[in-house]
């Protein structure tokens, strides 16, 4: 178990939260629509599994079937880090601390469409970290 | 700001590409498609980005899964730095090119006599308002 989290549930609160305030925009939800991936948030520690759809962005699904694009996996703590801008992505995916699988017929590149719209985490995070009384 | 290699940075870069007057006079009939290739440390598989250079204007980009996707004339592969490096205006990408940090598959005779062509290419490429993945999410 991490350190920043005491639980699953309260991780996925702040994952809910964080996903719910991406998308809350009619830009942002036509954005993720049209780049048409489906993201995995795989974390463990403690252990979390968020799947976005492009065909129905409001929809956080944590049990649901659909093989993600993408899936981005890495321990709580380190999402924590990250959505604090504290960590350099392209290194932490060189060392492994931010594991990146990519559908066998989705072009890598797709990742790097994605990252003006998952950007905008870093501006809200924190504010998500206060509302449920996690240090940052 | 637009982050580097997503569909907003390539449509505008097509958009200010297809607008110069410098890349049309410099590029003239020339006609190639181009896959750009960057690796990243860790990443499971290569980003391509293909390019669909046709009589000074970019006709059309795509991401590609494989290279296989689309007929191509030209594989420049290199790392995310050295892109990131070129991109900005550091790194000279002839330079480049003839000391091996960029890999070129294709008819070096066909590419050597558009230097002009690169040069005006990397031009409009450096008047991008251009973000980076790791300087925009390394915040503190």
């Amino acid at each position: 178990m991490g350190i920043i989290f005491d639980s699953s549930e309260e991780l996925n609160k702040v994952i809910n939260d964080l996903v719910q305030e991406l998308l809350k925009e009619e830009e942002n939800k036509e954005k993720f629509r049209e780049k048409g991936v489906v993201v995995k948030f795989q974390i463990s520690d403690p252990d979390s599994s968020t799947l976005l759809d492009p065909r129905e962005p409001e929809l956080l699904s944590s049990k649901s079937d659909l093989e993600p694009d993408i899936n981005l996996k890495m321990a709580a703590d380190f999402m924590h880090d990250f959505w604090l801008g504290r960590t350099n992505i392209v290194e932490s995916i060189a060392s492994g601390h931010f594991t990146v699988e990519i559908g066998r017929d989705i072009a890598a590149a797709k990742l790097i469409d994605l990252l003006p719209i998952l950007a905008g985490g870093l501006d809200i995070y924190p504010s998500i970290c206060e509302n449920h009384g996690i240090i940052n | 700001m637009v982050f580097y290699g997503s569909t907003e940075w390539l449509n505008l870069f097509q958009e200010s590409l297809n607008s110069s007057k410098e890349f049309a006079k410099a590029a003239g009939n020339f006609s190639a498609s181009m896959l750009v290739a960057t690796e990243i440390k860790g990443l499971p598989k290569i980003m391509y980005v293909w390019l669909d250079l046709h009589k000074g204007k970019l006709r059309d980009w795509a991401y590609l899964a494989t290279p296989k996707e689309k007929k191509t004339d030209f594989i420049f592969t290199s790392g995310y730095y050295t892109w990131k490096s070129i991109c900005r205006g550091d790194m000279d990408v002839i330079k480049a090119v003839l000391t091996g940090k960029i890999k070129l598959t294709g008819n070096r005779l066909k590419l050597i006599t558009q230097t002009r062509m690169s040069l005006a290419l990397l031009e409009v490429m450096k008047q991008l308002p251009t973000t980076f993945p790791d300087d925009a999410f390394q915040r503190q």
